[in-house]
């Protein structure tokens, strides 16, 4: 039961990410679309290394370290 | 130009006519020349910026060692949250000073890496209780064969020189 809610909940939240895609192209003038939120959050070094510090984690998580 | 430069600091905003007329460009601090001035210093605004940048990518960076280190399923809930953290960084930040003039369409950036970002957490970290399974529990057996894997590493290269272009406009 708690592993279907969970898969459920996953994938609500790939549906969302969608929908947010969607309406991001569809209306920009409502609701940025993640490139322009990136182009945003990258002007600052900072979150430029953040985001890319991330991105590696999330490829060293699911490629190379324990993830059990 | 000035033609004999002497030595001394003058504090002036670059931009600034010379003496002669002509228009200052920033140069060192420390310099002056005749009829042109220059400093580049910075400004406390500009070095408290500096600042909170390098406490971000130092404090990133532990977490990352130490996670690393340690692997664990809060790892991807403690990223979410530095997903969130740049979020509020972003509606913060003021636009740098010679960014192109803004976009006539109306636009409510502020909403969109919020939103963004409680989508990641969610995505990310254990949404409900203990025993669920996580993204890795789910996505393993699948990185399992190596058809998979190779897409899921050539989806990941796109992606990092994706965000890696990010920002450079």
């Amino acid at each position: 039961m708690g592993t279907t809610l969970t898969l459920a909940a996953y994938g609500a939240c790939v549906l969302a990410a969608a929908a947010l895609g969607l309406v991001a192209a569809r209306r920009p003038e409502r609701l940025a679309p993640l490139r322009d939120v990136l182009d945003a959050l990258a002007r600052r070094r900072a979150a430029r290394v953040l985001l890319v510090v991330f991105w590696w984690w999330l490829g060293w998580h699911f490629l190379v370290g324990p993830t059990t | 130009m000035g033609s004999n430069p002497t030595r001394g600091t003058l504090d002036i905003t670059a931009g600034m006519p010379a003496g002669d007329g002509t228009t200052v460009r920033a140069r060192r601090r420390g310099t002056c020349y005749d009829g042109l001035v220059a400093t580049d210093a910075p400004s406390r605004s500009g070095l408290a910026d500096r600042a909170v940048d390098l406490a971000s990518i130092a404090i990133a960076s532990l977490v990352t060692v130490t996670q690393a280190l340690r692997p664990s399923p809060r790892d991807a809930v403690l990223f979410g949250l530095v997903a969130l953290t740049l979020s509020v960084d972003l509606a913060r930040a003021p636009a740098p000073a010679d960014a192109a003039p803004p976009d006539p369409r109306p636009r409510r950036p502020v909403v969109a890496p919020r939103t963004w970002g409680v989508v990641g957490v969610l995505g990310l970290g254990r949404p409900l209780g203990t025993t669920p399974p996580a993204v890795s529990d789910v996505l393993d057996p699948w990185l399992d064969h190596p058809g998979p894997r190779g897409l899921f590493v050539l989806a990941w290269l796109v992606g990092l020189g994706y965000l890696l272009r990010r920002g450079r406009r």
